[in-house]
């Protein structure tokens, strides 16, 4: 499965926190529905990186910037990492595919149109495949 | 560019100890888009520009003693910045800054950040040199400068401020006040307008006062020139013209060569005294980048037949722009002067037609391509409708009164 990179609140358990901007998705701005609610394949989905580097820097937590100049993100959050693969086009895990729009960017989204509890409770179930990274 | 707005809006929540608030995350989540949409080059131009913000609140770093090769990278930075190289110039005071003292790393910050057009965070650097060198009011009055273009409203609030206690402050200082409030009056009805340069007359009175009793070499010209301009624009506006000239001469003694004191006199002159043309032409040599001296110019030949002169006036006037009746205004100019030369219908037509589209309550330049259609038919010699000197002058003075002093 291909490596990727997220910026998550981190649970007590010390993996992700599943929420509409945790391990999650935004309906109408990450993901289109249609009228039925279910989510639309268009390549839209959850946003991560090939690398924590290229994450957006006011979402970098801001512990990093001696890494990152200008990291300006809540150290309330933790860069985490999932798979070990290459950031390519392929299956990320059940119901679920890398779509790469950049070599620094891509999208977690459903392989076919389901309902978007079903999308939101297959991101869920990555939980356990996230660990956090920020070396 | 939407990121550096929206880092300015993060670093302003951190100074107010909210940068961990909903407000926060709502700016972080619609930053993700404009973030995804930069180049690498503008991803790393964002990360240091976050990064220099954070100086703003943090100690600066163990100063070292300037050395040779550090006086070499500030010349380098110098140099970057002349050129427009910002991201280099910045690049180099960010590996040296601690040779160099913090404010003045915060005003040559600034000062990159103003030439790059990016007033909002120029303001928060000369701010930050000013709070830490507030004996330097230069720091202040370039404050101002690029609050008055990021957010003219602020602006004015801290100039008043300042004028309320003028004697407190350096005439720099009080020369961009004045000019932030007077400038502020183009909006303002004319009754509004003069009741401020009532109040404001003496302060810049008391101001150009101060100046003279500085030694001309440590004069701060653009400053002095400043307060002198807005004076003399300040008499012109309650009709005190004689007082008005006076000004423009005496800061004319001074710097023979000043665009703008060339400019302002050249106006008021204008249509009374030969001098208005050699002093807007002098205006022009002496690299004046408003559009006033061509304006005027492109008048005087226009009235003068001097046509080809005019046509060229009107283009280099249109290519530096103005507001919508003024560029309106010279397009009918380089229409007539066109006929007149004899270019195809089609080409005046078509300049006629962009003057009523810049300004459609231009009526004269709609007569005046009536009169053109009419003569062209009928192969009658064309009577133009052109404004007298004095009308020309009078008109538009609410625009370029005072802006002709920043």
């Amino acid at each position: 499965m291909p490596r990727v990179f997220r910026v998550m609140k981190k649970d007590v358990d010390g993996l992700p926190i599943v929420s509409a901007t945790g391990l999650g998705v935004r309906s109408g701005i990450d993901v289109d529905l249609d009228p039925e609610g279910y989510v639309l394949v268009n390549c839209k989905g959850m946003s991560v990186a090939p690398n924590w580097r290229d994450i957006n820097v006011e979402r970098l937590p801001k512990r990093l910037r001696a890494i990152v100049p200008g990291a300006r993100g809540s150290n309330n959050t933790s860069c985490f990492r999932s798979g070990s693969g290459a950031f390519g086009r392929g299956v990320f895990a059940k119901g679920l595919i890398l779509e790469p729009d950049s070599a620094t960017h891509g999208n977690v989204a459903p392989v076919l149109s389901v309902p978007f509890d079903s999308y939101t409770a297959d991101l869920a179930a990555t939980r356990p495949d996230w660990e956090k990274d920020e070396a | 560019m939407a990121m550096l707005r929206s880092t300015i809006a993060l670093h302003r929540l951190l100074l107010a100890g909210q940068d961990e608030s909903p407000e926060a995350d709502a700016i972080r989540d619609a930053s993700d888009g404009p973030w995804e949409s930069l180049s690498e080059v503008e991803r790393n131009r964002v990360r240091n520009h976050s990064e220099d913000l954070y100086s703003l609140t943090e100690r600066p770093p163990d100063a070292l003693l300037m050395d040779s090769k550090a006086q070499a990278k500030l010349n380098e930075a110098f140099e970057a910045k002349q050129r427009g190289e910002w991201d280099k110039a910045l690049e180099l005071l960010r590996l040296w800054r601690a040779y160099i003292a913090p404010s003045l790393v915060s005003y040559l910050r600034g000062s990159i950040w103003l030439d790059a057009g990016e007033p909002e965070t120029a303001s928060l650097f000369f701010e930050h040199a000013f709070s830490i060198q507030p004996e330097n009011q230069k720091y202040l009055a370039m404050f101002l400068h690029a609050l008055n273009i990021a957010a003219p409203g602020a602006a004015s609030k801290h100039a008043e401020e300042i004028l309320t206690e003028h004697l407190k402050y350096d005439p720099v200082v009080i020369s961009r006040a004045v000019h932030i409030k007077l400038k502020a009056t183009q909006r303002m009805p004319e009754s509004e307008s003069r009741q401020l340069a009532d109040i404001l007359k003496p302060i810049l009175i008391s101001t150009v006062s101060r100046f003279s009793d500085q030694g001309l070499s440590e004069l701060d010209v653009s400053s002095y020139v400043m307060a002198v301009t807005l004076l003399g624009c300040v008499y012109e506006s309650v009709g005190d013209l004689q007082s008005a000239m006076e000004m423009y001469s005496r800061g004319l003694q001074l710097f023979p060569n000043n665009d703008a004191l060339l400019t302002a006199r050249g106006i008021l002159l204008y249509g009374t005294s030969p001098v208005a043309i050699t002093d807007l032409e002098m205006a022009l040599r002496n690299g004046s980048r408003l559009i006033w001296p061509l304006f005027f110019l492109a008048h005087h030949r226009l009235i003068n037949r001097q046509y080809e002169d005019c046509r060229k006036l009107c283009e280099r006037a249109i290519s530096v722009g103005g507001s919508a009746a003024v560029v309106s205004e010279v397009l009918e100019w380089l229409a007539v002067a066109q006929a007149e030369l004899g270019l195809p219908s089609e080409m005046v037509r078509a300049t006629f037609d962009s003057a009523i589209r810049s300004d459609p309550s231009n009526e004269r330049a709609k007569r005046n391509l009536s009169a053109f259609n009419i003569a062209s038919e009928s192969f009658n010699v064309r009577e133009w409708e052109t404004r007298s000197p004095g009308a020309v002058r009078m008109s538009s003075l609410a625009e370029r009164r005072f802006a002709m002093a920043a």
